[in-house]
């Protein structure tokens, strides 16, 4: 598997491992609270939610564990490097992608498992295999997102109330992010920028978990 | 207009109409509590039952249904649960 490596700016490694860490934090915190309003109401869709939520969560402890790894080792040896960079990589696309599907799957409300076991084939293959993995994984997360933040825009105009605007929101600057992590390739300030914008992203989410339990 | 009564709307609006008669009623007092159709009530009542949120008991009088604890936590929950389904764009399509 051919891959591309970029790097943040180093003074930047370690403020990404907190914010890697803090976004784990919020995406464990919403998915325990959708598996457990699963067991009360034993509504499925609450737990498939919470699965995608806990797949997204895994991706950041991954990534942060392994940037961890990456600035504590002192003989850190080309090799090494490089099979945490495929690491890194692997987990990346496989748990962010696994739980973007699950989401636009609870979103479009798919009737043909068929057909969309067919787009998740396509979306994976062609993930793993291509050139240019990083940019590659950006750019397929951005058009799921896309969808994602349709989605949330019209559960917002059928019922416009603050926390559906908080989560359309929230989606959206995700986008936003991912869009920018596509062109970080280029300019490692770029990568900075989207961190902060899923920082701002991820702090919604975590208003609209304290506003789901205030009274 | 009041809009369409989700499925987790019209089980919390059964399992409270249960409560409210001491955690037991009749299924004719049921569908008249909970505004459902014959047809609808006993699909509902399916799925309460699945769901471990009631249990159907036998009387001198006939059938009835009685509230379980977890069908208890559910309505005690319930307001959080909405919250949650509604933001996060979970409901179910009618």
């Amino acid at each position: 598997m051919a891959v591309t490596y970029y790097f943040a700016p180093p003074w930047f490694i370690n403020i990404g491992i907190i914010f890697e860490a803090l976004f784990a934090i919020v995406l464990i915190a919403i998915s325990i609270t959708a598996y457990k309003f699963y067991r009360v109401s034993r509504q499925e869709k609450l737990k498939l939610f919470s699965a995608a939520f806990g797949s997204l969560a895994l991706y950041y402890i991954i990534k942060s564990l392994i940037n961890a790894d990456l600035l504590t080792s002192n003989n850190l040896t080309r090799d090494k490097l490089l099979d945490l960079g495929q690491l890194t990589l692997v987990a990346h696309i496989f748990f962010m992608l696994a739980g973007l599907i699950i989401l636009l799957y609870l979103s479009l409300k798919v009737k043909n498992n068929r057909l969309f076991s067919l787009l998740i084939i396509i979306i994976f293959v062609t993930a793993f295999t291509s050139r240019n993995n990083v940019i590659i994984f950006h750019v397929i997360s951005t058009i799921l997102l896309s969808f994602l933040s349709l989605h949330y825009y019209e559960s917002y105009k059928k019922k416009p109330h603050k926390n559906n605007l908080i989560v359309f929101i929230a989606f959206l600057l995700l986008l936003l992010a991912n869009l920018d992590f596509i062109f970080s390739y280029y300019s490692p300030i770029l990568f900075v920028i989207g961190h902060f914008i899923e920082f701002i992203s991820y702090l919604l989410f975590l208003i609209n978990l304290i506003n789901i339990f205030k009274k | 207009m009041k809009q369409k009564r989700d499925r987790l709307e019209i089980f919390h609006d059964m399992l409270v109409a249960i409560n409210d008669k001491n955690g037991r009623i009749k299924p004719t007092h049921l569908m008249y509590k909970s505004n459902l159709s014959h047809n609808m009530l006993n699909e509902y009542v399916m799925e309460l039952i699945k769901r471990k949120f009631v249990e159907e008991i036998e009387t001198p009088n006939g059938k009835s249904y009685r509230i379980t604890k977890a069908g208890l936590e559910y309505i005690e929950k319930y307001s959080s649960i909405i919250k949650f389904v509604d933001s996060f764009g979970l409901e179910d399509e009618e």
